[in-house]
């Protein structure tokens, strides 16, 4: 039986109700300029219970359960890919418009107009060579061309600085503080969502940190249901940085960057060949590490719940992927026993483990993976019979019934063998010592294919070269390939002809000046560096050099022996092992997970290296290989007119036919070889590839590719066009990621954001029903009043 | 028998047929963003008649490939191979490689910018469902 009054309670949160929509109304409206306000809402539910003897059932009314946004997360995941793409595009065409300036010859005079000058001079020194005035002009124009080569040199390189820089010392930071601030608001956010409230605003806070966070590089959002206390679940979010790819267990390679309020933070650097590179740094104490040592005590605990006997040596751990729940780890030279039921199980190489938990995370299954790396063998005379083939063996081991063991058997180590301090090394409690098995090795090399860090990466790194990308490293090896072909080219007309001695008359075509070297102060060189390039001048160029292995690389039989017969070493194996780990030819899965920064290198073998057969290697070591040169000097902004014709030592070679005094032959040389097509060269993209094995076919010094073939004019206004028509191509691009960025943040705002017609309309709404709700409430006053105060007077 | 100067006019025909391609394609990202159906429609018809066009194109280029010699290389191990900058230039590749990658550029944004519509008229579909829809426990 219903109550009589309940149709006030009905009535009262009807009231109730209509009075929460009209604030979150009101708190919509008054946030309509706000930054990154999202729409909120009140959620209500009809109020009812159900009474088995009753026919029917009337609801109690209604009620508000919570405050909620309206948000699409769909569009939250579109916005930030392509705002990470917007990113990227916005960066490249800042750098080429910089770039632009340098080059741009409409607006400005520059070197085209200076490369005519000289021509002029040249032309008039032609009709006058007698008269030492006019060379003066051309030296005197000569000098301004090496000034504006060295000063367009010096812009450029005050882009890559500039570059650099804003990458250092703005957008890292940037990026780290967002890092911080975004850990702490997850902080802020699970203290307050424990409390049992919504920080409606907080969300919004992170989500305007996390679209910024998108803008610098790719990242994805999750967000996990994370137990703090029992009964108490919150959303804990947890921001990947997207990389390229998976690991050796088909995990992914992303990595973990902000777990809940733990963020790590990353560093710019420059290496040794000058590559800007970006590396991560997780924090210390960070989630995945302590993760990665409880599951390891874990899985310690369970393998001696199931009545295993393990012994561990010399155990060094990594772990093998960045996630929060760590599914795989290494174990390096690590020497284990495991003994069940009286049986011995051993395993004593490099080898990986694995385990499978079930749904409530316990152990029940553990795998080893063996790996055997190939070994010597020998023939019944003992003498060397080839390697054997590397073996892989996978050993599973099932823990079944686990819950139903009881008895623990000792373990040699203790029983939580593992911690960590608060630097974040690891450490392993063994019987005799605590020894530290990892430090906060988590320092990451990473790639990053979109964001402005990503932009900013290919602009300082890429060089390019016929179809691939053209940072800045193009633009300054331009630069360099013309200040090249500049001294090469007047030096060598001028040298042609020389008489060995200064003395001499004898000028003739073949008699070349035997000390000429075109990038030197040497007689009779017009143009000079003053810092002379060498042969390795090319960036980003790979050159042949003597390969050191090739002295240590020989046939295993081969022994030495000395005086007394005894074999002499002659074959450093870790050195020899160092050098193809550097190279890129032996790599880290060679060592089963373990990195060449972590490898001792002065006891390693071949026979430590696992699934790589060294044959190949050990009978086929080329004599030379191709080896990148040394960055780049700048040498375009090194461009000069040598000393000795600013002093007078030596000048113009008019001629070289030993004409009469008059004749300029020589002069009208190179009038003609400032208007004549010249090639300049570069090396094909194959030929710089080519190091990374010696089985890929080498291209020799013969194989260069012509960049470009035309006079001096025609090389530099290539350089512009090109340039042009990248900043044209990239300013479409970053046209259309711009319009799809708005047109996703249109859609976000129609969802997400406060309209005003939308809002008034739910106010008289609400308005209404709050209106009818106290009219309810009248009502029911009306039809009590008539019960209480009207009925049953009659006869009174 | 082809030359190498047939190759190069495939080349030159490449570009014009990518560059064509690339305006159709803006053409159509503009349709999907002015949300014009008809346009769209159109643009995909067209597309769709040019990409049999390349086939043609694409046809012809393997057979001329085949009969050079070429046969399964790239265009920049061919260019590489002849090098020969007057018949065959480094920058005819360079300015396919550009075209190409414009096409691939725009066509994505249309694509992503298809897959929002979609998604937003998902979207206002269920809405329009549950507002437009009386669920109730019994009939009448």
């Amino acid at each position: 039986m219903r109550a009589t009054f309940s149709g006030f309670t009905t009535a009262q949160m009807a009231l109730s109700s209509s009075q929460n929509s009209l604030h979150v109304t009101g708190q919509n409206i008054a946030n309509i300029n706000t930054e990154g306000y999202t729409r909120q809402q009140a959620d209500q539910i009809s109020l009812n219970t159900t009474t088995p003897d009753q026919r029917f059932n009337i609801g109690y009314g209604s009620m508000t359960t919570k405050i909620s946004q309206i948000r699409d997360p769909y569009l939250d995941i579109r916005f930030r890919n392509e705002v990470a793409s917007l990113g990227k595009a916005d960066l490249v065409c800042d750098v080429l418009n910089e770039l632009e300036n340098v080059f741009d010859e409409i607006a400005k005079s520059g070197l085209q107009d200076q490369l005519s000058e000289v021509l002029t001079t040249l032309q008039d020194y032609s009709l006058n060579p007698n008269n030492q005035a006019f060379q003066e002009m051309v030296k005197g124009s000569a000098d301004s061309l090496t000034k504006l080569i060295n000063q367009y040199a010096k812009e450029v390189s005050a882009v890559r600085t500039e570059t650099n820089d804003s990458l250092f010392e703005v957008d890292i930071p940037n990026v780290n503080l967002l890092l911080e601030k975004i850990g702490a608001l997850n902080y802020s956010i699970e203290q307050a969502e424990l409390l049992g409230s919504s920080p409606l605003e907080l969300y919004d806070e992170r989500n305007m940190y996390l679209d910024e966070l998108a803008s610098y590089i790719p990242i994805e959002v999750k967000t996990i249901e994370t137990t703090l206390q029992p009964g108490i679940t919150v959303g804990r979010v947890q921001v990947n940085l997207l990389q390229d790819g998976v690991d050796s267990y088909g995990n992914s390679n992303d990595i973990l960057i902000i777990n809940g309020y733990i963020s790590g933070s990353f560093q710019g650097s420059i290496d040794e060949f000058g590559e800007t590179d970006i590396q991560y740094t997780a924090a210390v104490g960070e989630t995945r590490v302590d993760t990665a040592v409880s599951e390891l005590n874990t899985l310690i605990e369970n393998l001696e719940s199931a009545n295993y006997n393990i012994a561990i040596y010399n155990l060094k751990v990594q772990a093998e992927t960045d996630d929060a729940s760590i599914s795989s780890l290494n174990v390096e030279k690590a020497s284990w026993e495991a003994v069940r039921d009286g049986i011995l199980k051993q395993i004593d190489a490099m080898f990986a483990i694995n385990y499978a938990t079930d749904e409530r995370g316990v152990v029940t299954e553990l795998s080893f993976i063996e790996e055997k790396a190939p070994e010597a063998q020998y023939d019944d005379n003992g003498d060397f019979d080839g390697y054997s083939s590397a073996t892989s063996t996978l050993y599973t081991i099932p823990l079944t019934d686990i819950s139903n063991i009881t008895t623990n058997q000792t373990m040699p180590t203790a029983s939580q063998p593992f911690s960590v301090d608060e630097t974040g090394t690891i450490y392993v409690q063994t019987l005799n010592a605590l020894y530290p098995i990892s430090n906060n090795a988590t320092t990451l090399q990473l790639d990053f294919e979109s964001g402005s860090f990503a932009g900013s990466l290919q602009m300082l790194n890429e060089y390019g070269d016929g179809t691939t990308f053209k940072g800045i490293g193009f633009y300054e090896e331009q630069l360099n390939t013309f200040a090249l072909m500049l001294a090469e080219v007047f030096n060598g007309i001028n040298n042609a002809g020389v008489p060995e001695s200064p003395y001499s008359t004898d000028y003739t075509a073949d008699n070349y000046n035997p000390d000429y070297d075109p990038n030197t102060d040497t007689p009779y060189n017009l143009f000079t560096f003053s810092n002379p390039p060498n042969d390795d001048w090319f960036f980003g160029q790979q050159v042949l050099e003597d390969n050191p292995l090739y002295d240590y690389t020989i046939d295993p039989n081969y022994e030495e022996f000395d005086e007394e017969g005894n074999p002499v070493e002659t074959f450093n194996e870790g050195a020899a092992i160092q050098y193809l780990v550097n190279q890129g030819i032996v790599n880290d899965t060679h060592y089963a997970g373990i990195t060449s920064d972590t490898m001792d290198f002065s006891t390693i073998t071949f026979a430590d290296l696992t699934g790589y057969s060294i044959d190949d290697y050990v009978y086929n070591v080329p004599e030379q290989i191709w080896v990148e040169a040394e960055p780049p000097s700048n040498f375009a902004s090194m461009l000069q007119v040598s000393t000795g014709w600013n002093n007078d030592e030596w000048g113009i070679v008019n001629s070289i036919t030993g004409g009469a005094s008059g004749a300029n032959d020589n002069i009208l040389n190179m009038i003609n070889a400032l208007n004549s097509s010249h090639t300049f060269e570069s090396y094909a993209p194959e030929y710089l590839d080519s190091i990374s094995s010696p089985d890929d076919p080498q291209i020799t010094e013969g194989d260069m590719i012509r960049s470009f073939e035309g006079s001096f004019h025609e090389f530099f206004a290539n350089t512009s066009s090109v340039l042009g028509l990248d900043i044209n191509n990239n300013k479409q691009v970053l046209n259309n990621h711009t319009v799809l960025v708005n047109e996703i943040e249109n859609s976000k705002s129609s969802v997400s954001g406060v309209n005003l017609d939308e809002e008034g309309m739910n106010l008289i709404k609400y308005q209404q029903a709050y209106n009818a709700a106290a009219r309810l409430m009248t009502t029911l006053d009306e039809a009590l009043d008539k019960i209480i105060n009207s009925m049953g007077l009659v006869g009174r | 028998m082809h030359s190498l100067h047939d190759l190069n006019d495939i080349l030159n025909a490449l570009i014009d047929f990518m560059n064509n391609l690339s305006i159709l394609e803006q053409s159509k990202l503009d349709a999907v963003l002015d949300k014009n159906i008809e346009r769209l429609d159109e643009c995909m018809r067209k597309q769709q008649a040019q990409i049999l066009r390349l086939r043609g194109l694409d046809q012809k280029r393997e057979k001329i490939q085949r009969e050079l010699g070429f046969q399964n290389m790239t265009l920049r191990q061919i260019i590489y191979t002849v090098n020969n900058n007057s018949i065959l230039p480094m920058e005819q590749f360079i300015a396919l490689d550009r075209a190409t990658k414009t096409f691939y550029d725009l066509n994505d944004t249309t694509k992503k910018a298809i897959e929002l519509n979609l998604h937003l008229m998902d979207k206002s579909n269920m809405s329009h469902l549950q507002d437009g829809t009386v669920f109730r426990n019994n009939t009448i």
